[in-house]
């Protein structure tokens, strides 16, 4: 079997991590009977003779250029390859070869206000194209996801399987450095990017009743704005207490983890929900928005309070910043419930189900 | 008044921290008083921490909107429930409670009392509100008595095909203070306040739109105490308008009540409601209104100067700038209002009325 792989965005966001995250896991996890094709850099992936890059062609350089040069590179890249398996949710548009996409979340089709009209209509129709050029499977990242992929496209388990397949975690990569003096001040922290689905601003509101309540802590906002973060950078610019951090190296973000009383994650919505996941793969105790992938990713493994109840966000600060207790029964949970996410697991389904969707025999 | 053969009622309430969380908050905890014994089935959050702090029994519903897995949960966990405890009868707040409830109803079910506090259809895109009001019928033979916090709801309900066994109005109450702030005296420079959920329905995107019109009030601002989805995007608009200084959202406050205290007037521009708490709260401080003609508000005010119709910036704009020019006469109807429904939406009133609604329900068998 011989998967091609594009991971056509080695600087992107989230769903570029994943997509590399996963083929460092199946370049491990790979028999050497099979062979492993990346169209983009191999950096993280285990150095196998069964491994290597795909020609790329084209640009990477202005957004439609390189969205189409992808796809160029995919379509000459596919002809060595029995399978593609694209890690976003778009079809590859100039190859014939079986696919399969994997998808994060749709967003895009439940809260379309969040997204600049031209990405909404771009990834709504990417989505249906995709659809139509029928999958031979569809890997989504958590069982939310399959429910709002099929709440919008209700014919989908007619073109193809959907299946759920959890993406993994990494634990701490570098050894963490003590906080420094200037952080002697206590503070909890926020890991994502600065976008209204992260609801910063309902967190601000609570948080600001929390500091006239005495809550002591400093909030460390950690992420960089996305579409629609300006307001939410200037607000929180503004606000007594919090220290606007943007976007840190892996080290620092260690360091501030180790640091941090706990981790807050407000949003409203999620496709599968890496911040509090990672803070419990580190021993960070969580507080965490209920709804969305959280209800079966996070579970009961952090405080859980619904995205608008300010006052229940204003009481949790206040609660995780006083209750030792509490922290210390999060922080074993949290580490319990991280270890259900791993890739080396993820990897092993992946193969299994790309042999399912090429119908080899997976045994 | 005695609860007579109403010992034990079940409040099931999926919103927790909304005006029908706090409805059900205020009867669960208002009539222990008249000998009804209270228990709350809600998700975890605000309404169940009022509960816990009120002595009042309560008990985690898993239910979350977006996960149909938890419904099946939800029903199991009403279920069990209902089958070990003797209610005299359960009361459904909001329409996705009262849709839970009434699937969940089995033969050993008591009687149910289904309260909207806004039909479903009015939430969702058109297309989905025809299914809705069919669903809406269909499960209106398990409704033993419909419970609508206005008559332009019921009206609505009854306009959508829904033929309930029983149907009333009786409309939400709030507390009333004895005295308010003395607004009698036109401000230099009014500050208006707005409370609502950040959301497409409470149309605070069209009150930012108004501030932008030249019939705007020179001088005032506007306050919006709250928090949603669309807080952010609404912080655009404001600055993308130059009217964020007219226009102020602040976000969550823990207790709006000083910022009632506070303020002159009060902006409602909503593009529909149930019978709006957030207005009759203001009534009762004492605040002048403008708001849109949505469900509640003839009711709480008639024949208003100063109603506009929904959607529509300008006469929202030029509403406001009218009752700050007419200031007199805009406090003494406000005053109006409020002595109006210092009696008719007074928490007691409401209370006394529930109570009779549940005893004709349960002496007279469902």
């Amino acid at each position: 079997m011989r998967v091609l792989i594009p991971l056509d965005n080695p600087g992107g966001g989230g769903i570029a991590r994943v997509g590399r995250d996963l083929a460092a896991a199946l370049s491990r996890a790979l028999p050497d009977a099979d062979e492993l094709l990346i169209a983009g850099s191999l950096d993280g992936l285990a150095p196998r003779p069964n491994i290597r890059r795909a020609r790329r062609v084209g640009t990477s350089r202005g957004r439609v250029a390189r969205v189409l040069s992808d796809q160029v590179s995919v379509g000459v890249a596919a002809r060595d390859a029995d399978l593609v398996h694209m890690p976003d949710a778009k079809a590859p548009l100039l190859s014939r070869r079986p696919f399969v996409l994997t998808v994060h979340d749709v967003f895009f089709l439940d809260y379309p206000q969040w997204f600049p009209p031209a990405v909404r209509v771009y990834k709504r129709r990417l989505l249906t194209l995709s659809l139509r050029r029928r999958p031979r499977l569809i890997v989504c990242v958590s069982d939310h996801t399959r429910r709002r992929l099929r709440a919008h496209h209700p014919g989908v388990c007619e073109i193809c399987p959907v299946k759920v397949v959890h993406p993994g975690l990494h634990g701490p990569t570098t050894a963490p450095a003590r906080p420094t003096d200037s952080e002697a001040e206590p503070y909890f922290l926020t890991v994502s990017a600065i976008e209204p689905r992260k609801n910063h601003l309902g967190l601000l509101g609570a948080f600001r009743a929390a500091r006239r309540a005495d809550l002591a802590l400093r909030w460390k906002v950690v992420g960089r704005p996305q579409y629609g973060g300006e307001p939410i950078l200037e607000a929180l610019r503004a606000a007594d207490g919090v220290d606007v951090v943007g976007r840190v190296d892996q080290a620092e973000l260690e360091r501030l983890y180790q640091g941090a009383r706990f981790v807050a994650t407000p949003s409203f919505a999620e496709g599968f929900g890496f911040p509090p996941l990672e803070a419990m793969a580190r021993g960070v105790p969580v507080a965490c928005a209920t709804g969305s992938a959280l209800d079966e990713t996070v579970g009961e493994a952090a405080l859980r309070v619904d995205p608008e109840d300010g006052r229940g966000w204003m009481q949790a600060l206040i609660t995780l910043d006083n209750n030792a207790a509490l922290r210390d029964r999060l922080i074993v949970a949290g580490r319990d419930n991280a270890q259900r996410f791993s890739w080396p697991a993820a990897a092993q389904t992946h193969l299994e189900l790309f042999r399912q969707a090429l119908g080899e025999d997976s045994s | 008044m005695s609860a007579s053969g109403v010992r034990r009622v079940l409040h099931v309430c999926e919103p927790t921290h909304s005006g029908a969380a706090l409805v059900s908050f205020r009867l669960a905890d208002g009539l222990r008083a008249s000998g009804v014994q209270p228990t709350v089935l809600t998700p975890p959050g605000r309404l169940s921490t009022w509960c816990v702090e009120a002595s009042i029994p309560v008990v985690d519903l898993p239910l979350s909107r977006r996960s149909p897995g938890s419904y099946a949960r939800s029903i199991r966990v009403l279920r069990r429930l209902v089958a070990t405890t003797d209610f005299s009868l359960i009361h459904a707040h909001s329409s996705f409670s009262g849709l839970l409830v009434r699937l969940a109803r089995t033969r050993a079910f008591p009687p149910i009392v289904f309260q909207p506090h806004a039909w479903s259809w009015l939430a969702v895109p058109a297309e989905l509100r025809l299914p809705l009001k069919r669903l809406e019928r269909a499960l209106a033979p398990r409704t033993d008595l419909l419970l609508c916090v206005s008559a332009e709801e019921l009206a609505a309900g009854r306009a959508a095909g829904l033929k309930p066994q029983r149907a009333m109005v009786i409309p939400n109450g709030v507390p009333f203070p004895a005295q308010t702030r003395d607004r009698g005296a036109r401000p230099v420079s009014p500050l208006g306040g707005a409370i609502a959920r950040l959301v497409s329905q409470k149309g605070i995107d069209v009150l930012i739109r108004a501030a932008g019109r030249p019939d705007w009030p020179r001088g005032l601002a506007v306050e919006v105490l709250g928090m949603g989805p669309d807080e952010s995007q609404l912080r655009s608009l404001a600055t993308e308008l130059g009217v964020q200084d007219r226009v102020r959202l602040r976000g969550y406050v823990d207790d709006p009540q000083p910022d009632l205290e506070r303020w002159d007037l009060f902006v409602l521009p909503s593009r529909y409601e149930g019978a709006p708490l957030a207005l009759l709260e203001a009534l009762a401080a004492g605040l002048v209104v403008v708001a849109t003609r949505v469900a509640g508000v003839a009711e709480l005010m008639p024949n208003s100067r100063f109603t506009v119709p929904v959607e529509d910036p300008e006469a929202l704009a030029r509403a406001l700038a009218a009752a700050i020019d007419d200031w007199p006469i805009a406090v003494a109807e406000a005053a109006a209002f409020r002595a109006g429904a210092a009696t008719e939406y007074s928490l007691e009133t409401q209370l006394d009325r529930t109570l009779t609604a549940y005893r004709e329900l349960v002496d007279t068998g469902s």
